[in-house]
């Protein structure tokens, strides 16, 4: 049995779970709106609503949206409801914890990274990073700086509206709450890299010739879009990337990177839980069959 | 040394007189002359800019300069700075993949199998069929297209298209009954009507909805192989790369249950009364065709267009045969010469007239003229 | 004063709080987003799965009749 915790339109999930019905190969889909409760009854069981898995059965889970929780707000009572809260977080440590133990794309614990430890880490593996600080006061430099949101998020919602926060390439000096300040790189290309288990496939996009996405290729020209092609990274690149995922304790994730005019490859995020048809589409790598692949055998 | 690379995601198609390239990432494709193309192979086998002028000489300085301005300006190709460089974007893989054992099927839906469309959707279903043509020879009323579409929910069906005979009730409120509801209805045709129109859909009515004067009786129409069925996107083009871009993972079942490769194919591999469509599917020669490309197949190897376009085998020259039995004949509904790069009415050509026999196809033919 | 305006005006006030990408932000409605999609909205629920299935035809022509 392959558990799979997702979200229901997520198109990948589909076409992966479209791989897994070919192999005749069981599988079930663990749903964020799922009522989900554990016993240690025959060493470990899961309740998902109705169904029932024991433990034992599950030969790999793949963590695309979420993990194991229990919801529980019983009380209506903050007090009562914090209580247990960090009750039931016990439980949800523990059972992520044993689902960990098998076979997994992703986990429990790497939903989220720390964007500032990330490049700590990746600096210590070697790879280029952009300069960039964490300042209030923002004063006029040599070079160009952009400011980002640290969390990596560029819009929120809120109600019926989304906010939305540019990258933005500073010409003036500014006063703000703390922001983070990174140093605007010069791109050729910007490369998306999916990474699975010491595997990598990688996408260039070239968007410089494109004023409407020259910071943030996210801002879609829809007449003429980019073109993403496959990639091949120079294998020192690979070998400091795979050091920051193994630093990170991560198994899988979509790594962002530039490469300049004077073809240096620069590193800028990882996001543990990113969309990779995005780059399995495009560049004809069929991931999604790569995926139904690993969790078979 | 600077080199050019052409972007891995546009493919060119050779022709005999010129050829294509199929902008697999844009979904368009253009006519370009084959002098283009030898310089494209040789650009794309590492040879770099400054040794192509040198090979090609002064006198063909400016056509090449004009060349690579085309190929930069329309984006379909760029300069690498080395060889290093030019070397890191791999060509882009052309094999074609995607799960389940059907992915299309096309019923001839007689008012027997009307009442048992039920348990065919099932067996679709299952095989992960995700595309089917409905095609009534008679006019439906709304209730009875309502109760057909209401047995695709709670499958995996994504996109339904109906054929049926054009009547009175047809009209602004037919459609909004039919769209009452969410179904995977994505395209309605009604033939014999009074006037010929194309409704694309739109955010009231979401499936298209096309009016024609012809009269559609049996599958003999189908076939037809001219510019506005050509398709340059991932998935087509892949396909047609690698298998038989009509007939791989597709099922007909004709008027009379029997279930074929395409309802006008002649070989039938058993009857829904008695076979379940994952039997027949076993047969062996059921996929006989599904690998046979456009590169098999007489005079479309040498056509331009031969990946966008979608084959026939139902309706053929009657030309060709290969050593293992299949036809391999050019689409007899096919009108275009690829050594002429002309386009003429394939009906009126001499040497088609004992196929147009041989398939019983007068009568269609004289109707359309 | 709409909630919009609500948004900015707190992201005025709190300027040293905020980082520096707030005092560039867009603020669009949602619902005018939603509007632009159509046929996507168009999802049905599979018995099998718990996944939406999205409709939408298929990639080529399945039959050419006319």
């Amino acid at each position: 049995m392959i558990l799979i915790f997702s979200e229901v339109n997520d198109l990948s999930t589909l076409a992966v779970a479209g791989y897994l019905d070919d192999y005749g190969v069981p599988y079930t889909v663990v749903l964020k709106t799922d009522t989900l409760r554990y016993t240690d009854a025959d060493k470990g069981t899961l309740y998902i609503g109705e169904n029932k898995i024991c433990l034992k059965d599950i030969h790999a889970v793949w963590f695309r949206r979420g993990k194991f929780f229990i919801r529980s707000n019983a009380f209506k009572d903050r007090e009562l409801d914090l209580y247990l809260y960090e009750n039931n977080v016990i439980i949800e440590d523990y059972v992520n914890y044993k689902l960990e133990q098998v076979k997994s794309i992703g986990s429990a614990a790497g939903l989220h990274v720390n964007k500032l430890i990330v490049l700590e880490k990746a600096k210590a593996c070697g790879l280029t990073v952009p300069d960039y600080c964490l300042e209030h006061d923002f004063q006029q430099q040599d070079a160009t700086y952009i400011v980002k949101g640290v969390n990596g998020n560029t819009h929120f919602n809120s109600d019926q509206l989304r906010i939305i926060l540019p990258v933005v390439k500073l010409n003036d000096s500014h006063s703000s709450g703390l922001s983070f300040f990174q140093r605007y790189t010069e791109k050729k290309y910007e490369l998306r890299i999916f990474y699975l288990h010491g595997r990598f496939w990688s996408m260039a996009i070239f968007s410089q010739n494109d004023p409407q996405t020259t910071t943030d290729f996210r801002k879609y020209n829809k007449e003429r879009p980019n073109r993403n092609i496959p990639y091949t990274l120079p294998t020192a690149i690979e070998a400091k990337l795979t050091c920051l995922m193994e630093s990170l304790s991560l198994n899988t994730g979509s790594i962002d990177m530039i490469v300049t005019p004077s073809l240096e490859h620069v590193f800028l995020e990882v996001n543990p839980v990113g969309q990779f048809g995005m780059v399995s589409l495009p560049c004809n790598y069929n991931l999604e069959k790569e995926i139904a692949d690993f969790l078979k055998s | 040394m600077t080199y050019f690379k052409l972007f891995t995601n546009c493919i060119v198609s050779k022709g005999i007189a010129r050829s294509l390239i199929c902008d697999l990432q844009r979904q368009s494709s253009t006519l370009i002359p084959n002098d283009l193309v030898a310089i494209i192979t040789e650009l794309d086998s590492a040879t770099s800019v400054e040794d192509l002028f040198r090979q090609y000489g002064a006198e063909n300085r400016e056509t090449i300069s004009e060349y690579l301005a085309y190929l930069t300006e329309n984006e379909y190709g760029f300069y690498c700075e080395s060889l290093e460089e030019f070397n890191r974007f791999p060509p882009m893989s052309t094999a074609f993949s995607g799960s389940g054992k059907i992915t299309n099927a096309v019923i001839e839906v007689s008012e027997d199998m009307e009442r048992n469309l039920g348990t065919i959707l099932e067996q679709l279903n299952g095989l992960r069929c995700t595309s089917l043509v409905l095609m009534f020879y008679r006019p439906m009323d709304i209730d009875g297209l309502q109760s057909v579409l209401e047995r695709f929910d709670g499958t995996e069906i994504s996109s339904v298209e109906i054929v049926t005979a054009y009547h009175e009730a047809v009209g602004a409120d037919f459609l909004k009954n039919l769209n009452a509801r969410l179904t995977p209805l994505t395209s309605i045709l009604f033939y014999n009507a009074p006037f010929d129109r194309t409704d694309p859909w739109d955010r009231n009515i979401y499936f298209d909805v096309r009016f024609s004067r012809s009269n559609i009786h049996s599958f003999k129409h189908c076939g037809i192989v001219s510019a506005a069925y050509f398709d340059t996107n991932f998935p087509k083009v892949l396909e047609a790369m690698n298998h038989n871009s009509c007939l791989h993972k597709k099922i007909g079942i004709d008027i009379h249950g029997n279930i074929k490769n395409c309802p006008a194919m002649e070989t039938s591999f058993g009857n829904i009364r008695e076979t379940k469509l994952a039997e027949a599917l076993e047969h062996p020669g059921f996929k006989q065709y599904w690998g046979l490309t456009k590169d098999d197949i007489a005079v479309c190897r040498d056509c331009e267009y031969r990946y966008i376009c979608t084959d026939c085998r139902a309706y053929t020259g009657r030309t060709h045969i290969d050593t293992g039995g299949l036809d391999t004949s050019k689409p007899l509904k096919c009108g275009y010469d690829p050594y002429t790069n002309e386009w003429a009415e394939w009906s009126v050509h001499p040497l088609r007239q004992e196929a147009i026999r041989y398939y019983g196809l007068e009568e269609l033919v004289r109707n359309n003229e | 004063m709409n909630k919009a305006e609500q948004i900015r005006e707190l992201a005025r006030l709190h300027k040293d709080q905020l980082p520096l990408n707030f005092q560039f932000m867009e603020i669009i409605e949602l619902e005018a987003e939603r509007k632009k999609l159509t046929y996507t909205g168009k999802s049905l629920l599979s018995a099998r799965h718990p996944f939406h299935i999205q409709v939408k035809k298929p990639c080529k022509a399945l039959i050419r009749i006319l």
